[in-house]
């Protein structure tokens, strides 16, 4: 009985430490990478844009089990070849991973309790800093780290100019949520100067959303909130990802009907706000667990249920037919490489591991690139490419 | 043939008047047989028993008796079987975990602190292999497969038995862990010895007081047992912050809401007239007992709160119907336990949480056995229904949910005895089937709400050869099964689906091995044992947890695994003053996977050696007893990760006591537990991210998170009369 208890409770942790799994590579605009505009600092992982210059480039595949160990693996995304454990030590059971020009920033949520800097060059350890309260997602503008926690009532401040890095001060956003004062943050993503924050709104007991989820605009020249507003749909559970100069969120306002939320756009500039839907769940055939601009078109994982879902993408005027993946895959997260690859992250029993697609959505790989993700929790899927 | 005679000369100036080694010989339920106090009958194949007084107890260390005290269970027995007497452990402060961990092919894992969760693992199987069974009764598998040792309160039994390979029919037959049997003897013991009171009191607040009366006659005798239990379990730790890449806010702590509270009773009375024996028993738990959550995000007030009751009863008749080798036994038992877990500021899981979890189980069984000639055939039949409901007192929907399980069984054996009885071979088999009710899960669009009909055969082969009258060569195989649990099927409405379609976990296993126990002294070395054993095992669709698509878990079945080893224990006297026990495990256990980053690899957890030593010194000075022990264990290093990429250090444990008969039927005790405050060990780190990041320091632990108390100081008073 006890051990019921256990598991559940250990379970529920896992969920608790996971929400937001679909584990963007936080693509971003900067001047050199990528749509998104003049959004200096923004997280920069291989857009086919500027800096694409035709290179596959090489992935990083990050891997958990929700408890202590994590995994790592490189992929050369040209050679299709992987190497497994490139760096030891830098990822716990449930991280996330974003890229900043050369640095590379581990996320380890749950039990993992920290923001791991690494240099992008050769994965060395810059700095470690401790996150008490559940990161989920972090965005580097300038020399200044940003840290969305989900047990936190704002956003943490890091400087990583200093020798030894250390938790600042915290941005508060606690007003977004006039119940308990926690707004339930998970995700990040600057443009420009702006930094957008997005939350869930959510019951501190059952962590049921309350109303609609929020999102909140920080200036990074003096940290400030500038504005805040709804979104049209509850539970932003997803990354904030950029797309054709706006921001996209995916929402799951009920776990039990994967189709009831949908894929919210937000609008960036001199007045952001929520700009409605982009597509429903409905529409999609389930949940959007990752989203990525690749070269225009926007490339969607979509969760069908909790087992299987395919990829989809929109080229600005339809969706694609059926899935760009084996109908037994289980898709959970994307990448997207400078030369126009797109990573898929396929969660199937059968065929864990990284599928690497061309451009015009043929498949590269034969079977999905072996890269170490565990079986007895599947790996949260964190991916970069550049 | 010169070479057979020179090695039967020898076996003979070794051997002598066997006897049955076990001292409180049981049936398949555990239950005393009724030839407990009286000579049995020996089959002809088996060792002769010859009963003759011995101390129990501490007393036995300088008992003159020169045989080992498990010779005759172990040369007679196809079983491999680690058999504790907790009488002897007396003056010291031991648990279920405290014993098994240092039991011969079994590995144990605690989330640290007396009284915490703990689970076990016998010959690398996982945890819920291995079936718990009390005085008889199996414990419920139908909400969880693991058994928490930490809930189990040793002080209410007498003897802890773990098969270790192949389980006896009457213990539920089929588990690739083996089955631990905790019994309870009732009547009084041979020294007249009938009440106990035990008190002490240790570090970390820990604690303890308890009675045992054990009364009445061999005809009807009875053990009454009530005792407390607890402690604080605020001990310090090491802490890197969350950070173990950066020492700079690295600190020591103190483990906070980590304490318990225990009470327990035990009644249990025993009638025997002619032929027939009744045991009949009531036994209860409460604890109530903090959940420190882990470190990195520590827990003030979250609970867990356990009350159980067991009764049970059971008939024995020898000589049915007037037919001498014809005996029939009976038996009747129900239990229920109730947990609250209580999460207030949802420090642990997700959200506030105050749930209650009630299993309630109802069962009998009923068998026969008939020697004819040769063989000895032996039918049990059983059957239960266990009842599981999971309330949430918040009110919410998330979590309420229930599910029924009904099961019976039938087993057959035959136990032939060939070559004059110097050979057994049994030839078993156990049928069993299942209906198991579901429940909906309101996140599973897929489930099923069909009831879940199943039936499992496990045939099995055991086999005994008694080449002398001090060796025993054994072994058995079989096949094994693990039925997954109600949440593994059916999820439990919150954040774990339910896999209707999982497959009950199954696999081979088997082990063959040597025994040698001499009766007699060589010089002035005595109860020498020795047991060298091998064991391998294939499980086939093991049971564990996914995330799938990182909102919720799921119970899925992966390839397998391989698993083999090897097991060596020893132990003798020396002088009747030393006592020495030493065993080493090997144990090889490696992932079957599709996956070529995993196939291969070894099993996290489970480590590939592990040598447990222990030297008794006792004497009696002035008519007192006086005993000092120490003893060592020593594991290898381990993988925390299913890829071994991250492998823990060997680890090194030592304990140390002492006790002590004074005057008035007073006993006093002292020891220490992990004598060399081993707190923190090293993680290799290749490639190192940073050249001075080699090795990075982190909490002794066995789960992550969940750091182990250092040295331990503990002191027992115990009086008898």
């Amino acid at each position: 009985m006890k051990q019921h208890a256990v598991l559940f409770l250990s379970l529920s942790s896992m969920l608790l430490f996971a929400c937001g799994d679909d584990i963007s590579d936080g693509r971003g605009g900067t001047p050199d990478a990528g749509p998104g505009g003049a959004d200096a600092g923004a997280d920069v992982d291989g857009a086919p844009g500027a800096d694409a210059g035709n290179e596959p480039g090489r992935a990083l595949a990050l891997g958990g089990d929700y408890n202590e160990t994590g995994t790592t693996a490189l992929v050369d995304v040209d050679a299709l070849t992987v190497e497994l454990n490139p760096v030891a030590g830098v990822v716990g059971g449930d991280p996330a991973v974003r890229r900043f020009g050369d640095r590379v920033v581990v996320v380890n949520r749950g039990f993992g309790g920290n923001v791991t800097v690494l240099d992008a060059a050769d994965l060395s350890l810059v700095a470690q800093i401790g996150i008490p309260d559940n990161a989920q997602d972090a965005a580097i503008v300038g020399d200044t780290l940003y840290v969305a926690a989900l047990d936190a009532a704002g956003v943490h401040v890091i400087d990583l100019s200093a020798a030894e890095p250390v938790l600042g001060d915290t941005i508060s956003l606690a007003g977004l949520d006039d119940v308990d004062g926690v707004p339930d943050c998970n995700s990040l993503h600057a443009v420009g100067s702006q930094l957008f924050v997005s939350c869930g709104i959510l019951d501190r007991d059952t962590f049921a959303p309350r109303g609609p989820g929020a999102i909140a605009v920080i200036d990074t020249g003096d940290d400030t909130v500038t504005t805040d507003f709804t979104l049209s749909t509850q539970n932003p559970f997803g990354r904030l990802q950029p797309y054709a100069g706006d921001l996209l969120v995916s929402t799951l306002p009920n776990f039990a009907d994967l189709t009831e939320g949908c894929l919210e756009r937000i609008t960036t500039g001199a007045e952001p706000g929520s700009a409605g839907c982009f597509a429903q769940g409905s529409e999609l055939g389930g949940f959007a667990a990752a989203y990525r601009e690749a070269d225009g078109e926007l490339w969607v994982a979509v969760a069908e249920s909790f087992s299987g879902g395919r990829v989809t993408r929109h080229d600005g005027a339809a969706w694609s037919e059926g899935s760009l993946v084996p109908a037994a895959s289980n898709p959970t997260d994307l990448a997207v490489c400078p030369g126009g690859d797109v990573l898929v992250a396929d969660n199937a029993p059968d065929s864990r591991g990284v599928r690497v697609l061309a451009a015009d959505g043929s498949e590269r790989t034969g079977e999905p690139l072996d890269v170490g993700w565990p079986e007895v929790f599947a790996p949260v899927n964190a991916m970069i490419c550049w | 043939m010169r070479r057979l005679l020179l090695i039967l000369v020898p076996c003979a100036a070794l051997s002598g008047p066997a006897r049955a080694g076990d001292d409180e010989p049981r049936d398949a339920e555990g239950a005393p047989h009724a030839a407990d106090d009286e000579p049995r009958e020996a089959p002809p194949e088996t060792i002769v028993i010859t009963p003759r007084p011995r101390a129990r107890g501490v007393d036995d260390l300088v008992d003159p008796d020169p045989e080992h005290a498990d010779r005759g269970r172990a040369l007679g027995d196809s079983a491999f079987v680690t058999v504790v007497r907790l009488d002897e452990r007396a003056g010291e402060s031991v648990t279920v975990a405290d014993v098994l961990a240092r039991s011969l092919g079994v590995s144990v894992r605690s989330l640290g602190g007396l009284g915490a969760y703990t689970s076990l693992s016998v010959r690398g199987a996982a945890s819920g292999h291995t079936a718990v069974v009390v005085d008889g009764v199996p414990l419920s598998k139908l909400a969880s497969a693991t058994q928490d040792l930490g809930q189990l309160e040793l002080g209410g039994f007498t003897h802890l038995e773990l098969y270790r390979g192949g389980v006896p029919a009457g213990l539920g037959g089929a588990g690739l862990g083996g089955a631990l049997a905790l019994t309870t003897v009732v009547g009084p013991t041979p020294e007249g010895a009938g009440v106990t009171v035990s008190s002490g009191t240790g570090s970390y607040g820990a604690r303890h007081l308890r009675a045992r009366w054990l009364g009445g006659d061999p005809d009807a005798g009875f053990h009454l047992a009530a005792g407390y239990r607890g402690a604080d379990g605020d001990f310090d730790y090491f802490d890197d912050g969350g950070t173990p890449l950066s020492a700079s806010d690295d600190s020591v702590e103190t483990r906070g809401n980590n304490g318990y509270d225990r009470a327990d009773y035990v009644a249990r009375g025993r009638w025997r007239d002619g032929d027939g024996e009744l045991v009949a028993g009531a036994r209860g738990t409460w604890q109530a007992q903090g959940l420190p959550g882990p470190t990195t995000a520590p827990a003030a007030e979250a609970s867990l709160a356990t009350w159980q009751q067991l009764v049970d009863l059971s008939l024995r008749q020898d000589a049915w119907l007037g037919v001498d080798d014809l005996g029939a036994r009976a038996g009747a038992y129900a239990s229920l336990e109730r947990q609250r877990y209580r999460d207030p500021m949802s420090e642990i899981g997700l959200g506030a949480q105050d749930t209650r979890y009630v299993t309630a189980v109802a069962g009998g069984r009923g068998g026969l056995d008939l020697a004819l000639g040769l063989h000895r055939f032996e039918a049990a039949l059983d059957a239960r229904a266990d009842v599981f409901e999971q309330d949430d007192l918040l009110g919410e929907d998330l979590a309420d949910s229930s599910g029924r399980r009904a099961q019976a069984g039938v087993a057959l054996a035959d136990e032939i005895a060939l070559a004059g009885g110097r050979v057994a071979v049994q030839p078993a088999l156990r049928v069993e089937l299942l209906r198991t009710e579901p429940v909906s899960d309101r996140y599973d669009m897929e489930a099923s709400t069909a009831p879940r009909h199943e039936a499992f055969v496990s045939p099995r082969l055991s086999a005994r050869w008694a080449i002398a009258s001090f060796v025993a060569l054994k072994g058995s195989a079989g096949r094994y099964v693990r039925i997954p649990t109600l949440l593994e099927m059916f999820g439990d409405r919150g954040y774990v689906l339910g896999n209707p379609a999982l497959a009950a976990e199954t696999g081979w296993a088997g082990d063959a091995g040597v025994v040698i126990a001499p009766a007699r002294a060589l010089g002035s070395i005595d109860r020498i044992y020795f047991e060298l054993a091998g064991f391998a095992s294939r499980p086939r669709d093991p049971i564990v947890f996914a995330m799938q698509n990182g909102f919720v878990a799921r119970a899925t079945n992966l390839e397998g695994a391989d698993t083999r080893g090897l097991e060596l224990a020893g132990s003798a006297r020396v002088a009747r003053t030393l006592t020495a026990a030493a065993h080493y495990t090997y144990l090889d256990a490696r992932h079957r996977s599709r996956a070529a980053s995993l196939d291969g690899k070894r099993l996290p957890h489970r480590p590939a050696h592990q040598l447990y030593g222990r030297a008794d010194l006792a004497r009696r000075v002035g008519g007192r007893l006086v005993v000092l022990w120490g003893d060592a264990l020593l594991t290898s290093g381990n993988y925390l990760d299913q890829a071994n990429v991250y492998e823990l250090p060997a680890r090194a444990l030592f304990g140390a006591g002492a006790k002590l008969e004074v005057p008035g039927g007073l006993a006093v005790g002292v020891e220490v537990e992990n004598l060399g405050d081993a707190r923190v060990e090293d993680i290799e780190l290749s490639p190192a991210p940073r050249p001075d990041l080699e090795r990075v320091p982190r909490a002794l632990s066995d789960f992550y998170g969940y750091p182990l108390p250092g040295r331990a100081l503990y002191l027992t008073a115990e009086w008898s009369h």
